[in-house]
């Protein structure tokens, strides 16, 4: 076998195993979801499938596929049918850039824990992002629906007002990177206080709330309202293209808590993981079990904020949107050129 | 294989930029168009544009139609209101749109030759990538650049202008009229 069908096999390997994992951690992000609720909620939560519950995301699956796929009859057929997937496929799409782990070294094979390192990581992260929107907004027009336009229209307004801040947030991490890629950028981040995080504090903050606002999480999931708009978006919705729209949401919530990590919070690296880098087995192993926690946890605050706080109203979205946090991203990337210029 | 995905790219764009003209119903012209935009994006990826297509995706397959169908979807345009049916509008639209169609076509026709040497260029390795874009846009195109923003700023003003409501005419009565501004107010004083 030459080298270049041993890296297009190694390649395609990478895709399935990330991609599997990424199948497997939407499944069990929503029965965390659901468990942590209860937990705060002082109730029980599902527990009967399984040991502790552990099969529900299964059994969620099975009851999603044995429904009957149905059409309202005045929705727009083409647009109703394409709409969950539209909305699913770009959040799955976003895990192409993200560095999960060092190099794995296998005798003179190296293979980047990542799907693809391109030149343009973080750009590709905000466009594929900005996407995920146009299944919400198609969902909204091709059911035919008042209360699914309103979270049409609702979700495209939101885009709008936090797309711009999210970018801006990013810009101030950029300058003081120097670069867009994704692994330079987890490599720069280096020992605890090497972690963008403490560089650009203004900036995550920015980040963090406009990914909220992104992933359509409370508190502003404005888009599916249930207490005024029904359903929202996904009203007219049931069986397994209701579960497209979930999933997506969940795998979208999954891969922009990694990028989070990825950018602020130093990715793989943690202090100490250095003294494991004579054993690269070892190394790429303890370092995706980093990756893998710090993930966890700020999926686990994502959780915490939902059963938390409430949601916000429309013209406080607005005025949150253009008047406190882009003001603010544009002092951040202010301050980060005027200490990058001393 | 890269010729064979620009003639891929260079259908469905032609084809969704056919639906965009053709569909009767402009929310679905809008989302036609978010096809062309995403076809063209992966064509200036061929073109080792790669900072311009993540733009283009990012802006305007991403903002910038956002935006388009949060307007149709207030304005609520319906099929009849979008088209107009007058025979003349349409002679005018069609005319202009052959013209222009000539115009294009007469452009690559004429140039074609020079055209063919463009693949034999040789472009620097980071050639589209954001470091060198960025530099030529703040050294050699800084006037341009800032002159664009300027346009922008006043198209948003004069957009702002054309759909602000008129000021209130005021209906004061006489003695409170601006210039008797001094002699309102000592006797507002004096009523106090």
């Amino acid at each position: 076998m030459n080298q270049t069908t041993l890296t297009l096999l190694i390649d395609a390997g990478k895709i399935a195993v990330i991609l599997g994992c990424t199948m497997g951690a939407v499944a069990y992000t929503t029965f965390a979801e659901r468990r942590f609720a209860a937990f705060m909620q002082n109730r029980i939560g599902p527990n009967r499938a399984g040991p502790w519950g552990l099969l529900q995301p299964l059994a969620d699956g099975f009851k999603f596929m044995f429904k009957e796929d149905f059409v309202p009859e005045f929705a727009d057929r083409f647009l109703y049918r394409l709409a969950p997937i539209v909305a699913f496929v770009p959040a799955l799409l976003l895990v192409g850039v993200l560095p999960f782990g060092p190099d794995l070294v296998i005798g003179s094979q190296v293979i980047p824990l990542q799907i693809a390192d391109p030149n343009f990581g973080v750009l590709y992260f905000l466009a594929i992002a900005s996407f995920g929107v146009y299944g919400v907004i198609m969902a909204g027009w091709g059911s035919n629906n008042k209360y699914s336009i309103a979270g049409g229209l609702r979700a495209s307004a939101m885009m709008i007002s936090y797309e711009v801040s999210m970018g801006l947030a990013v810009v101030g991490l950029i300058m003081m990177a120097g670069t867009v890629h994704m692994s330079t950028i987890v490599g720069q981040q280096d020992g605890f206080f090497g972690w963008f995080i403490w560089k650009q504090p203004l900036g995550f903050l920015i980040f963090v709330v406009t990914t909220f606002a992104e992933t359509h999480r409370v508190p502003f999931d404005l888009p599916e309202a249930e207490q005024e708009l029904v359903g929202g978006y996904n009203t007219e919705y049931g069986s397994m293209q209701l579960g497209l729209f979930q999933m997506g949401e969940y795998a979208h919530l999954i891969t922009a808590s990694a990028l989070m990590v990825a950018l602020y919070l130093g990715g793989w690296q943690f202090p100490g993981l250095n003294l494991l880098e004579n054993s690269p087995i070892l190394y790429a192993l303890a370092g995706l079990t980093v990756m893998a926690v710090k993930v966890f946890f700020i999926i686990f605050v994502f959780i915490w904020v939902r059963w938390t706080i409430p949601r916000f109203r429309y013209d406080q979205l607005m005025r949150l949107g253009w008047k406190v946090l882009l003001p603010l991203a544009l002092l951040n990337i202010l301050v980060t050129a005027l200490v990058i210029l001393i | 294989m890269e010729t064979a995905l620009f003639f891929i790219m260079a259908a469905i764009a032609i084809t969704a930029g056919g639906m965009v003209i053709l569909n009767k119903n402009p929310v679905k012209s809008a989302f036609s168009l978010i096809v062309v935009m995403l076809a063209l994006a992966i064509l200036y990826m061929q073109l080792s544009a790669t900072f311009l297509s993540m733009i283009q995706i990012m802006v305007y397959a991403g903002a910038v139609m956002v935006l388009f169908l949060f307007v149709l979807f207030i304005l609520n345009v319906g099929v009849e209101g979008a088209f107009s049916s007058r025979m003349y509008k349409r002679a005018v639209a069609g005319l202009v749109g052959a013209l222009m169609g000539v115009v294009l076509i007469a452009a690559v026709l004429m140039r074609g030759s020079r055209m063919q040497q463009l693949p034999g260029m040789d472009v620097a390795g980071d050639f589209g990538h954001i470091k060198p874009v960025g530099e030529l846009l703040f050294t050699k195109y800084l006037l341009p650049f800032e002159l664009l923003s300027i346009l922008l700023l006043v198209a948003i003003i004069g957009a702002m202008l054309t759909t602000r409501p008129k000021w209130p005419k005021l209906k004061l009565p006489p003695e409170l009229w601006p210039g008797t501004a001094d002699e309102a107010s000592t006797e507002t004083g004096e009523e106090n």
